[in-house]
């Protein structure tokens, strides 16, 4: 691509398409929360728990220049995430 | 001397992606032939015509679709890879985006096309030890899957997956991210038919759009 400018947008561009496909996803069972159920809330409160850990990890190799962490951010974020779920479906399932 | 061709790693990585795939075809479209040869039977060619009628196009819709969404994200040995191997979006498109973003390279350029294709493979290397391990263990491993205690953690491995890189990606390009975010919430939340089975439908959508606001948003000095 010649504008290498517009080259990086595209990427970005590509990818964040991609993700919010997968993050509208997540919000699709929350209407259910209108008909008295709020089990849709619970992808939700996972999505919300894996990102923080993510910004969590991004900010301790930030502040505390420990630079390996960001190497294990996202299967902490994946296996936290996932292992909130559990509390999540006793509390809201 | 040998007349053959020194391929170039494009070229090369073009000739084995094709054979690999082909092999893949054919063998994907034996699977229901063995059944019909080991079983003594075969389908009705009616219904069957019917079936393939009502939902065949739109998976051709969709290959073809995914084919131009995912090429310029994956380069071209991780393309061949992923469409050989399976479960791109919520395996080997993730592994690739890491690796590129922990490398600090370009999906466009020839080391993000390498780094891409390492990611891959290694994962797809690991999917199949671990699908190997699993089926080796499936009996003492079954009553651990099949926890109800730990269901609801198999249940959410997406949005635990994309929570995550939604940070990475969303925290660089928060102004970019803010339209295809709105429109992919309002599509989820109010039209019911988009779930779990049609979001796969619905990512070359927002590819689509995102790329054309990126667009607009270029042209008018906003990025």
């Amino acid at each position: 691509m010649k504008d290498k400018k517009w080259g990086d947008i595209f990427n970005n561009a590509m990818f964040l398409g991609m993700i919010s496909a997968f993050l509208g996803y997540v919000f699709c069972d929350v209407g259910d929360i209108f008909k008295g159920s709020t089990a849709g809330l619970i992808p939700v409160c996972v999505m919300a728990t894996s990102a923080v850990i993510m910004a969590v990890c991004g900010l301790i190799s930030k502040k505390l220049k420990v630079r390996w962490i960001t190497d294990y951010a996202l299967p902490l974020s994946l296996v936290g995430g996932m292992a909130s779920a559990i509390p999540y479906t006793s509390w809201l399932g | 001397m040998s007349d053959k061709k020194q391929l170039t790693y494009l070229e090369s990585v073009h000739f084995h992606g094709r054979i690999w795939g082909i092999i893949l075809a054919v063998l994907i479209l034996l699977f229901p032939v063995v059944i019909m040869v080991v079983f003594n039977t075969k389908p009705q060619f009616e219904p069957l015509v019917k079936g393939m009628l009502a939902t065949a196009p739109m998976y051709w819709a969709v290959g073809i679709i995914e084919i131009f969404t995912y090429v310029p994200m994956l380069g071209a040995g991780g393309t061949y890879l992923s469409f050989v191997t399976g479960n791109i979006s919520n395996l080997k498109l993730p592994c690739a985006l890491d690796a590129m973003e922990r490398a600090g390279v370009k999906a466009s350029s020839e080391e993000g096309e390498v780094i891409s294709t390492i990611a891959i493979a290694v994962s797809s290397i690991v999917t199949t030890l671990i699908i190997l391990i699993g089926v080796i263990c499936i009996v003492p491993l079954t009553p651990i899957l099949e926890s109800p205690v730990l269901e609801p953690a198999f249940n959410m491995i997406l949005p635990a997956l994309f929570g995550g890189l939604a940070v990475v990606f969303v925290s660089k390009n928060l102004k970019l991210s803010i339209a295809p975010i709105i429109l992919m919430l309002v599509l989820f939340i109010f039209v019911p038919a988009l779930n779990e089975g049609t979001v796969g439908i619905m990512v070359p959508v927002g590819v689509v759009f995102t790329l054309i606001v990126a667009r607009i948003m270029y042209k008018k000095g906003m990025l």
